[in-house]
């Protein structure tokens, strides 16, 4: 099992303070803007006036009552019209902002309510202007309250900042969703709420501390200095995948044997570290890829990643092929296409992209034609032209290898040509080295022209990691799809 | 100085028109220590409030300096409360700036540059006597030390008016007197003008030249001090002088005398005059109570007395008390 590195608990801390800082810093600003107009606006205020008051007073609590994960689903159109995609920390930072504006605002609001009716008072005896009043009396009497204030809403926020982890927002939040819960590791989620626990402490310390000294100057410095330390982070994510080491994220089984191979290769002949994550499903090797905790990875085909890039608006790109590892027709019957008959049953996966990639092959066997349109998620509508008059089964990947002595033809995946007794080179028909399904190395789009993954791309394709795959995957299990 | 014009102001609650000032005419002269006196909720603080318009009247004008201020803008109203200094009961300091920075926030207010603040704010310092307390934050003060922080804010910027609105309601009597004594001091020497609000007698007594009576929102009686303590007109003012010194009230040991109040106005109090008239008249004297107060700078004497003897010598006596300029008034026969 994958062991967590102190590189990336620091990483995702890095993330999680950079996160939590600029969404306090969007909060406080425009929470305090609304805050003091929802003040100013009250009943014998400078600027009184109901409908106003009462108006933005409903905005707030609308946006307060939404609960947060619903919240930051909503606005992802708004997000991605903001900081262009939905995953990563600025993309984290709009849901956050928006949730913890309102909740200011209200703190300051009552942090106002709170200076007794005399000071104000007595500060329009003094014939003060509405900026002096703001500045001289409301902020500097309710300071504490307002420190108090921040305090609960940083806290707050490192709390969503975990909840937004869990879509892809990076930091804390995700390190324990990726590497704790979906792999059951308790020691990483342990860590992750330590640190979540130790951040919170330092807040709720400095909060206090701040609040008692009554002063606006700790206050700015702390906050510039924490400014600078999450830009730090920032500048540090930026810098890191120059290094030369690589993060690879694989799925776990053969893969793992196949890039200790890659390792060895790229280490001795190309100066290249390679760290191999490997992850236990096909989603989160992607969501990591997107938001950076990881640089590459190396376990889909080009359709399934389309796919992803549509449904979740990462902005992933293929840099190279490495194997096909071919989808056939597989036949306990005939042994050659031509002594298929007319009316025979051929067997077909059942989930939508084995289903396409099972007719796919067909039509490029002559069988059948599809509607053009369809792609790669064709399914038996699709067929526009049946000449021979096949008949079609759909099951469960699983089920077909048992289906062999009923159907004349089944399709079968990589997975289950071994379990069903037969060699890849038996089938009846197989994809090629041009296949559509051929294994690619993603990266992060502006990462393309990175030279490491040109490396990383030498090594894939070097004759050491050529001959372990083949010999995993003997008789024609893995072709070379590069050339 | 200050004159108030047909003043009136209602606030309704619950949709019921409440009348907090009915028809309030006041002047007030140039360096004068003007007194308002009423009971809790007659609506002095009300009337205060109207001066520098923090409470908007619903008619009638408030004429300051000769500007009616219910006809400016508020930019302009803002100019003019510079020059109104208001000092408050509760202090209203601010918790958040020390005792220099609570003098200096009219300075900044006011836009005064960095060094006049510091000439300035050490200048009040030295008049209220607060020197050594200059970096003291509010809640290191106590009552009458914070007092003085609001006497020298309100001083700050040179106003010719100052407000008071139960300055020393909150305070000891020994702070009562220091701040008295301050505000008769910054009254005689910078000639400033003082409004002052108190429910408390001894307030007015000791340094007010002119007191306005108010009750149930209406300014129902209007004198120099002196002349309200040693004659009240209206029952209201009655009221509150026998409250504030509490007064001998006849009971059953006067059944069969003449009770009398004798009022003694400056020398007046020098005057043997009780043992002249048992000398005179043949009357059994019982004192019950004597009193003298210092009014500013005039005593006033009160003496309460039984007397007893034939009803024709009896008659004769009150005669002669007032055929001098003693005051008597009959508490019961
Ligand atoms: N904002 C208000 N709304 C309604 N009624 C008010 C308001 N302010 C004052 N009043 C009423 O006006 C009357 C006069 O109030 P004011 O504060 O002037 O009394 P006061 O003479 O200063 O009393 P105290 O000695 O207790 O301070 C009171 O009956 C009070 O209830
Ligand atoms: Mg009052």
């Amino acid at each position: 099992m994958y062991k967590l590195e102190l590189a990336l608990l620091l990483k995702a801390t890095w993330e999680t303070i950079y996160i939590v800082y600029v969404a306090s810093l969007i909060s406080v600003i425009f929470g305090s803007l609304i805050g003091t107009l929802l003040f100013l606006t009250r009943e014998k205020q400078a600027f009184e006036n109901r409908w106003l008051h009462h108006g933005l007073g409903l905005l707030v609590n609308v946006t307060r009552s939404i609960p947060f994960i619903i919240l930051m689903i909503s606005i992802i159109p708004l997000t991605r019209l903001l900081v262009g995609t939905t995953i990563g920390s600025n993309a984290a930072i709009v849901p956050l902002a928006l949730a913890a504006i309102p909740f200011y605002a209200r703190i300051c609001e009552n942090a106002f309510a709170e200076i007794p009716a005399g000071l104000i008072e007595t500060a329009h005896s003094l014939g003060v202007t509405t900026p002096q009043f703001i500045f001289k009396i409301l902020i500097p009497e309710s300071l504490p309250a307002l420190i108090r204030g921040l305090t609960l809403t940083v806290i707050a926020l490192i709390g969503y900042s975990a909840m937004a982890g869990t879509v892809g927002g990076g930091g804390l939040g995700e390190l324990a969703i990726n590497y704790g819960y979906q792999r059951f590791d308790a020691i990483v989620t342990l860590e992750t709420v330590l640190v979540l626990i130790f951040i919170v402490q330092l807040v709720q310390f400095a909060g206090d501390f701040l609040a008692k000294r009554r002063k606006l100057k700790p206050l700015v410095v702390t906050g510039l200095i924490l400014g600078l330390l999450s830009l730090g982070s920032q500048i540090d994510a930026h810098f890191s995948s120059q290094n030369d080491e690589l993060k690879i994220g694989i799925t776990a089984g053969w893969s793992e044997e196949v890039m200790k191979t890659a390792q060895k290769i790229a280490a001795e002949q190309y100066q290249l570290k390679l760290k191999i994550i490997t992850f236990n499903d096909y989603v989160q090797p992607n969501t990591a890829l997107a938001n950076g905790n990881i640089d590459g990875n190396i376990f889909q085909h080009l359709p399934y990643l389309e796919a992803q890039n549509k449904a979740r608006g990462y902005r992933l790109a293929p840099i190279a092929k490495t194997f096909v590892y071919p989808m056939g027709f597989y036949s306990r019957k005939i042994s050659r296409l031509a002594e298929l008959k007319a009316g025979a049953l051929i067997a077909l996966p059942n989930d939508p992209s084995n289903e396409g990639r099972s007719l796919l092959l067909l039509q490029k066997a002559g069988l059948i034609s599809l509607q053009p349109k369809a792609g790669t998620l064709a399914t038996l509508k699709d067929i526009t032209e049946n000449p021979q008059h096949f008949q079609f089964k759909l099951l469960d990947a699983a089920q077909l290898p048992r289906v062999l002595n009923d159907a004349d033809l089944v399709a079968l995946t990589n997975d289950y040509i071994g379990a069903a007794g037969f060699k890849t080179n038996q089938a009846v028909v197989r994809e090629g080295a041009d296949s559509l399904y051929a294994n690619i190395i993603v990266v992060r789009e502006k990462d393309k022209d990175n030279p490491l993954f040109k490396k990383l791309v030498a090594v894939m394709h070097s004759k050491a990691v050529v001959a372990k795959t083949e010999s995993l995957f003997p008789q024609g299990g893995a072709i070379q799809a590069w050339h | 100085m200050i004159e108030l014009r047909q003043l009136n102001k209602s606030y309704s609650v619950h949709n019921r028109e409440f009348h907090a000032l009915k028809n309030i005419n006041l002047h007030i002269e140039r360096g004068e220590i003007y007194g308002v006196l009423g009971k809790s909720g007659a609506g002095k603080s009300t009337l205060l409030r109207s001066v520098n318009l923090l409470e908007r009247p619903n008619s009638g004008q408030v004429w300051v300096n000769g500007v009616d201020l219910t006809t400016l803008s508020l930019a302009q109203l803002r100019e003019h409360r510079h020059k109104i200094g208001v000092i408050f009961q509760h202090y209203n300091l601010l918790d958040s700036r020390s005792v220099f920075g609570n003098i200096a926030l009219p300075l900044e207010i006011t836009g005064r540059p960095e060094p006049e603040i510091q000439r300035k704010v050490t200048e009040l310092l030295e008049l209220v006597g607060l020197s050594d307390k200059r970096h003291h934050f509010p809640a290191q003060l106590s009552g009458g030390q914070k007092q003085r922080v609001g006497i020298a804010r309100a001083l700050a910027t040179d106003p010719h008016l100052l407000l008071c609105d139960e300055a020393t309601s909150s305070l000891d009597s020994e702070s009562t007197t220091a701040v008295l004594h301050l505000l008769k001091k910054i009254n005689r020497e910078l000639s400033l003008t003082v409004l002052l609000i108190t429910h408390e007698l001894d307030v007015v007594k000791k340094i007010c030249d002119r007191v306005g009576i108010i009750d149930h929102g209406q300014l129902v009686e209007e004198n120099a001090t002196v002349t309200i303590f040693s004659n009240p007109q209206t029952k209201v003012t009655q009221q509150l002088i026998q409250q504030a010194l509490h007064f001998y009230v006849p009971d059953q040991n006067d059944k069969d005398s003449l009770v009398l109040k004798l009022t003694f106005i400056g020398k007046d109090s020098d005057e043997p005059i009780i043992s002249s008239l048992v000398k005179k008249f043949n009357v059994n004297f019982n004192l019950r109570q004597a009193l003298i107060e210092k009014v500013q700078d005039t005593t006033v004497g009160f003496t309460i007395c039984a007397l007893t003897g034939e009803a024709s010598a009896l008659e004769q006596a009150l005669a002669y008390i007032r055929s001098t300029s003693i005051k008597a008034e009959i508490l019961h026969v």
